[in-house]
């Protein structure tokens, strides 16, 4: 436990500590940015404004920031390797979001990189024992012993978060409200799976950073937005998802909770059959003369969830967004069921 | 204002924008019934493997048996698995398809 201060003070720091780093930098970068020209072009809006790139660089250096603070709060090596096995991993993450930023990976070099991310926890794990557990908790069959299995699917967590993320971050806000809504139901889940909060628990801190960031990137990126995540952001926050499903032994839980990214990034891949780039592929939607968004009913595209979204009639792109983030909610509500299913199964409920 | 119905007045505008924010809700009844469908089924695939594969009899020996069987098992179990995101990838084709061939059919009436 974090011995040096009680632990609802360390988790109201883990909150807003990434917070004040964002708070202060996104508007910093925000300029910075679009000094340098590193700007896209909002096609979804009929004036085309330029929107500052890249601000996913404040997510990972708040998370990073923080984390090196923490580090010195929590007293146990276990914790400290926990913290810094999270924050290397997205360091690791976010470095291939900004290659990609800059030289544009193809569509199998990116996941295939995103294997390496996983690499800290690896070695964390190897270093210090109790890091990740490779036994997954899943509803009715409780504790499994995967051991070599999972070692080998470990890296493969990571890639698949990351790019889902990547897949789902096409409209302004979708990243930002639809991952804080899968980390709010990841902290209500361990809490039916682990207990209350008074049991000090690094996943909460893990989670609390991560809410505590998005919120002040949501502020600059929802409609309309001022400031675009990049693939650096989005390879960021998918890492977190999938970092904190391995280290705070959520693994089914987040997967529940991440089904609309699941759904969007699965349906791409096998409707494509393979990994491309965006620009690679037919796109499965297009602006109609009102600015909605519209299926584009080309057979050779995609089949995304904001393709499925509009297959009953053109929507804004705000309301695209609800949908993505109804989608969510939904999914959040069976991922409780599911921690619920497997504290019942571990004899926690009776 | 009495407080009672400035109270009240918040609670039914936190109300309405709730409802409002939730209009959608009914346009994407296919794709809630996606998710569902993705969650019972996993349910499903774990009592399968919890009341099927986790109760087959294991063999005490030789070793090379036991890690044969327990191998046998982690195999049968991503064979669900399998067949899980098979099922799942056919019914968003068929999803996509359906919704396509409506959007013809209103097309032709409307013509």
């Amino acid at each position: 436990m974090a011995a040096i201060i009680p632990n609802f003070v360390f988790y109201i720091l883990a909150f807003l500590i990434p917070l004040i780093i964002s708070g202060v930098g996104m508007p910093l970068l925000k300029r910075l940015m679009l000094k340098k020209g590193k700007y896209g072009i909002d096609v979804h809006k009929k004036e085309k404004p330029k929107v500052a790139e890249m601000g996913g660089i404040m997510i990972l250096l708040s998370i990073v920031l923080t984390t090196i603070i923490l580090i010195f709060l929590v007293d146990t090596n276990l914790e400290k390797m926990v913290l810094g096995a999270f924050a290397l991993t997205l360091l690791v993450a976010g470095v291939i979001g900004i290659i990609d930023d800059f030289y544009r990976l193809s569509g199998i070099l990116k996941p295939v990189l995103l294997l390496i991310a996983s690499a800290p926890i690896i070695i964390m794990g190897l270093i210090q024992s109790g890091v990740f557990v490779p036994n997954p908790q899943l509803p009715l069959i409780g504790e499994t012993n995967l051991t070599i299995v999972y070692w080998i699917l470990l890296p493969f967590v990571i890639t698949v978060t990351s790019n889902a993320a990547n897949m789902l971050d096409v409209f302004n806000g979708s990243l930002a409200t639809t991952s804080m809504i899968v980390l709010f139901f990841t902290f209500f889940t361990n809490m039916i799976i682990k207990g209350d909060l008074q049991t000090f628990d690094i996943t909460y801190v893990l989670i609390l950073m991560m809410i505590g960031t998005l919120v002040i990137f949501w502020t600059y990126n929802k409609y309309p937005a001022k400031v675009f995540a990049g693939d650096t952001g989005s390879l960021t926050v998918g890492a977190a998802l999938g970092a904190i499903a391995i280290l705070g032994r959520l693994e089914v839980v987040v997967i529940i909770a991440m089904i609309p990214f699941i759904m969007n990034g699965f349906g791409i891949i096998s409707s494509v059959r393979g990994l491309f780039e965006r620009s690679e592929m037919a796109r499965p939607t297009r602006m109609t003369k009102d600015w909605k968004i519209a299926s584009t009913g080309n057979s050779k595209a995609p089949i995304t969830l904001v393709g499925l979204i509009v297959q009953d009639g053109p929507l804004n792109e705000k309301d695209v967004v609800k949908a993505f983030n109804i989608l969510t909610i939904v999914s959040g509500i069976f991922a409780l069921l599911i921690a619920v299913l497997i504290r019942i199964t571990l004899g926690g409920i009776s | 204002m009495s407080l009672i119905e400035s109270t009240s007045k918040f609670f039914k505008n936190i109300g309405s924008s709730i409802i409002r924010y939730f209009q959608l809700t009914p346009r994407l009844w296919k794709l809630i019934g996606l998710e569902s469908f993705i969650f019972a089924s996993f349910i499903g695939i774990c009592a399968i493997i919890s009341e099927g594969i986790m109760r087959l009899p294991n063999p005490t020996e030789p070793s090379g048996l036991v890690f044969l069987y327990a191998a046998l098992k982690v195999g049968l179990s991503f064979l669900l698995v399998a067949i899980w995101l098979g099922i799942w990838f056919l019914l968003t084709k068929l999803l996509m398809k359906n919704d396509e061939k409506n959007k013809q059919e209103n097309e032709e009436a409307s013509d």
